[in-house]
């Protein structure tokens, strides 16, 4: 995947992030595992980017290698670039990076819990990014964090400062975890499932916070998310991920509308809708995904698609504007669903009862 | 919501499983008591799934255990097959725990890690013994039927296993004894998407061949609405709302129902205004009367004075609100137009 994904434009302005062939490798006793191979996008400022993709897909380690806070020993050396702001975090310098965590880049992970310390009030949590990268006495920090919890809808932020992560609920601790990340006005927010430990009604009021912090700060935000609908919802533009690769990248409304990847595709078909009657089956997707060590050489999902050709198994395709008319998305496949390449590859694999790769499908199947 | 009342309740002859007036109790510090489960009542029918929802915290799992008898509830009754389990034997009960099964949230963690699949699934007929003589061969046959390969997988360990297979197996352990209720709790919120289809696909499969009632538990309301006939929606240890899955999804009578339906992600701008702000309340001192008033945006002091008891609002829709939305008896069927 060396070509360049077509992309939104951004007004002329240089993107806020820029990722390049990004290759992320570990050395594991029985081989190398690639888990990030080959990704390339870009965001601007004020915009929102979902990454969705399933367990194992590199969306969390695609997350962390931006921030370039990956230091297992086993890492290989990565390849590619992540510009922000036009410097390249992947060769920069600890000590400046570090004066960029938490202040200009920040996250937000999954669990509050393990992401908060269990041992530190609330309030040193919340302005230990104050006193680092602002000049700022503790008084004002203080103050300045009774003003962050209360904008992320804390009651009683004040007594909160004197609170221990366990006094709270997990929505609550969540927004501390935000309001850590967003004390120092970041620009960049990554958020890795942010919403996945929390209830419906609380993940719509943590999702609802995070949309409202981004308009307002003109911040770019990248949600990373299993859930296709909290992406759906809530982002501007969705890079589907699929064995460490990025297989459909896209404005989110054309995504859903008419996804342009099997894989994309399946994974829509495969959520339980709350439109649909009960007892709707599913279109689930056969197999599971390729062991990272042992992943087809041809597209990697190849053997669990309906759409597999024999040119599917001998090439691995490049992410390319799945038609000539669609210009400002990309699909990592020669079949996209919808077009008539797709549509006649899906036809003969129906006729003949199997696809290329030998998965049976069933003719009431649908793509 | 949060109202008690047994309107909703079906005919005993009917029904598989039932449970009237549970409460379940934890002690806590300096003598007080916790009701994780305030006087529910609920009944599943031959066949039936039953779908429980409601946020964490509010009793769902712990109403499933107490239907289980692990732990028996603190009061109140739970029929099976005609026989109130809170009043059998240690040894009665144990003959009638075969019937009633259950698989959990995190599969790995509910398999043996040191024992073989095959053992793991043979376990009920260790115990049991092999009636039929066929015992080897009915593990193989369930496993396959659960989609695994017998050979494949019945010499290998847990830790070898992926969370959706390690579910298959956790199912196929559960069907081994012929059981006639299953109960699943949060048994696909630890999967990917594509493999949660494949199990809410296999469950409902198993319910069609074993002739399975089911009791499943979940937060996730898209799922929930996927496998159940009917769906009971929890808050803070009572019941909300009662109802036929379609109608409930189409017309929710509870405001709660209301924002937990508002609240699902989807492309469509969420209507913030619907969504319960606030917290849970703490289940040691719940609020009076109607539970949800706190958070409910029709709360009136009716709300705080009076519990609402559960009443029958159309044709297999029951509510406990005094104010409930309007809902009318129009049966949507399978592909009618669903404006959730």
């Amino acid at each position: 995947m060396t070509t360049i994904p077509p992309h939104p434009p951004t007004d002329g302005q240089a993107p806020l992030l820029s990722v390049r062939d990004l290759k992320v490798e570990f050395d594991s006793p029985a081989g190398t595992i690639t888990a990030v191979d080959g990704v390339s996008f870009e965001l601007s400022a004020g915009r929102a980017l979902g990454v969705v993709g399933e367990s194992g897909s590199g969306k969390t380690v695609l997350s962390r290698v931006i921030m370039n806070l990956l230091t297992v020993s086993n890492k290989l050396p990565e390849q590619g670039e992540v510009r922000f702001r036009g410097q390249n975090l992947l060769t920069t310098r600890r000590k400046q990076l570090r004066k960029l965590w938490g202040d200009d880049l920040a996250m937000v992970f999954q669990d509050p819990m393990t992401s908060l310390n269990p041992t530190m009030k609330i309030g040193p949590q919340v302005t230990e990014p104050l006193l680092l990268h602002r000049k700022i006495s503790r008084k004002a920090a203080r103050a300045r964090a009774e003003e962050l919890l209360r904008e992320v809808g804390i009651p009683e932020p004040g007594r909160r400062l004197n609170q221990y992560p366990h006094e709270l609920s997990g929505g609550m601790r969540q927004r501390v975890t935000i309001a850590i990340a967003l004390a120092c006005d970041p620009v960049l927010l990554i958020a890795d499932e942010p919403t996945t430990a929390l209830d419906v009604t609380v993940q719509a009021q943590i999702l609802d916070l995070l949309d409202r912090e981004r308009t307002d700060r003109q911040m770019g935000l990248i949600l990373i998310s299993h859930d296709l609908g909290v992406v759906e919802g809530r982002t501007d533009d969705v890079n589907v991920m699929y064995a460490g690769r990025v297989v459909e990248s896209a404005p989110t409304a054309s995504v859903f509308k008419q996804p342009r990847h099997p894989y994309t595709a399946s994974l829509i078909g495969s959520m339980p809708k709350i439109e649909d009657p009960s007892h709707t089956r599913l279109a689930a997707i056969p197999g599971h995904p390729p062991h990272p060590l042992n992943r087809p050489s041809g597209c990697k999902y190849a053997p669990r698609c309906q759409f597999a050709q024999p040119r599917c198994i001998e090439e691995d395709p490049a992410l390319m504007p799945p038609t000539d008319e669609e210009t400002d998305r990309g699909t990592a496949c020669f079949f996209p669903p919808g077009t008539d390449r797709g549509e006649e590859a899906l036809a003969r694999n129906r006729a003949a009862g199997y696809t290329a790769t030998g998965l049976e499908l069933q003719p009431a199947e649908v793509s | 919501m949060a109202g008690s009342g047994d309107a909703h309740l079906r005919h005993p002859e009917q029904t598989v499983l039932r449970g009237e007036n549970v409460v379940v109790e934890f002690p806590m510090k300096r003598g007080a008591v916790v009701q994780a489960v305030s006087d529910v009542s609920i009944d599943v029918l031959a066949g039936e799934t039953l779908g429980l929802v409601g946020e964490s915290g509010c009793g769902k799992s712990t109403l499933a255990k107490a239907m289980l008898q692990l732990p028996p509830p603190t009061s109140g009754s739970v029929t099976f097959q005609g026989r109130d389990l809170t009043e059998l034997s240690r040894e009665e009960l144990r003959r009638v725990r075969p019937e009633l099964q259950v698989i959990f949230q995190d599969p790995i963690s509910s398999l043996n890690p040191r024992r073989r699949v095959r053992d793991i699934v043979a376990e009920s007929i260790t115990i049991w013994g092999d009636e039929d003589g066929d015992g080897r061969q009915k593990v193989d046959r369930v496993l396959d039927t659960v989609g695994l390969d017998p050979d494949v997988v019945g010499d290998r360990y847990p830790h070898e296993f992926s969370g959706g297979q390690a579910q298959r197996i956790c199912i196929g352990r559960a069907l081994v004894p012929d059981p006639d209720v299953l109960v699943c709790d949060e048994p696909v919120s630890a999967l990917d998407v594509s493999v949660q289809a494949q199990i809410l696909n296999l469950l409902e499969d198993m319910k069609e061949r074993y002739g399975l009632s089911m009791l499943f538990i979940a937060h996730d309301l898209g799922v929930v609405k996927n496998i159940s006939d009917r769906v009971a929606v929890m808050y803070l240890g009572k019941l909300c709302e009662v109802a036929n899955a379609n109608k409930m999804y189409a017309m929710p009578a509870h405001p709660y129902t209301e924002a937990l339906i508002a609240a699902v992600p989807s492309a469509e701008k969420i209507d913030s205004s619907m969504i319960p702000q606030g917290q849970l309340p703490s289940p040691m001192n719940p609020p009076s009367g109607c539970r949800f008033r706190t958070r409910c945006p029709r709360a009136e002091q009716r709300c705080a004075d009076e519990e609402p008891q559960m009443r029958k609002v159309a044709d297999d829709h029951f509510v406990a609100c005094h104010f409930p939305n309007e809902v009318g008896d129009v049966v949507p069927g399978p592909g009618a137009a669903l404006t959730g």
